[in-house]
């Protein structure tokens, strides 16, 4: 595990100690904080061939809502896009859905911006798959090719 | 929050945020676990301070404060309503609005005619390159290494 938190504690994304794998949610998963009301806040970081997705997760009595979502690029360490949500319940299937939708958002500008002309079905079918690796994939592999990858 | 006027002089960033993307110059981890930013970006003369606090669940934009030149003369101080959660979405439609009305009252008083159209648009195209363009950049050269661009 120190080689995944000195990834992420060079991202400025989690604090050294606090990143531990959750097998459940199939993630890595920050330092949790229990408000006053005792809902529990915390986040999960999800790798897929050279993205990181965050996700901010509140944790209620009865529901589990999806707070924030923010994706990465790791080579460059930018910040691609991100988004808060109100009263948005959680499931991997959704934040997978709304992952998709934003990465695909921003291509598609960025593109725009710079006159490439892409091919909207091709790219959607194509940034699925990135996402769905890092919602569904065996998350351990990631971690470990992506460590690879960066050392290399 | 107060001290952003002083450190004005200084204006050395001690490392980039790459939570949010600006050069941060200040913060302070509270102890409720809060950790309070004093972030700068630059965009055509424009110096833009953003205060913000980074929590775990969420993050919250506090002020903005918009200077420019070299005499960093200070054109615009946006209190945002409290729990206003920050996005670099907000604050660039957060100072475009202020910087857009600061405008156009200037240009009244001193009857100056202009396109209010070309103003906004002039104003939306500084401040996207320098919330965005780094973003744009980065998910395109992503975009090529996973062949989704060739």
């Amino acid at each position: 595990m120190t080689q995944e938190i000195s990834l992420f504690s060079n991202f400025g994304l989690a604090t050294p100690s606090s990143v531990t794998f959750s097998e459940s949610l199939n993630a890595l998963v920050g330092a949790g904080f229990t408000s006053f009301a005792g809902n529990t806040y915390f986040n999960t970081l999800r790798l897929s061939d050279g993205i990181l997705i965050k996700e901010d997760i509140g944790e209620g009595y009865m529901y589990t809502f999806l707070n924030g979502l923010h994706i990465y690029d790791l080579r460059s360490k930018t910040l691609l896009c991100e988004r808060w949500f109100n009263c948005h319940y959680y499931s991997r299937e959704t934040a997978k859905q709304d992952a998709v939708n934003m990465l695909t958002d921003l291509l598609f500008d960025a593109a725009s911006k710079d006159n490439i002309i892409l091919d909207k079905d091709e790219v959607l079918e194509k940034v699925r798959e990135v996402v769905k690796r890092a919602f569904f994939g065996d998350q351990m592999q990631e971690i470990e090719k992506t460590l690879k990858q960066l050392a290399a | 929050m107060e001290t952003i006027p002083a450190i004005l002089s200084v204006c050395k960033p001690i490392g980039k945020s790459v939570t949010t993307g600006t050069n941060v110059l200040q913060s302070y981890k509270a102890p409720s676990g809060f950790n309070y930013q004093v972030g700068l970006r630059e965009a055509s003369g424009l110096y833009i301070f953003e205060s913000f606090a980074e929590g775990v669940g969420c993050s919250y934009l506090d002020k903005i404060m918009v200077f420019f030149g070299e005499e960093k003369r200070l054109i615009a101080e946006i209190e945002v309503p409290r729990g206003t959660r920050y996005t670099r979405e907000q604050a660039l439609m957060s100072i475009k609005q202020k910087l857009c009305d600061f405008f156009y009252e200037t240009c009244s008083i001193m009857d100056v005619k202009f396109s209010r159209e070309e103003v906004e648009e002039q104003v939306t195209d500084i401040l996207d390159k320098c919330y965005f363009s780094d973003s744009r950049q980065a998910v395109l050269q992503w975009a090529r290494t996973v062949n989704i661009l060739h």
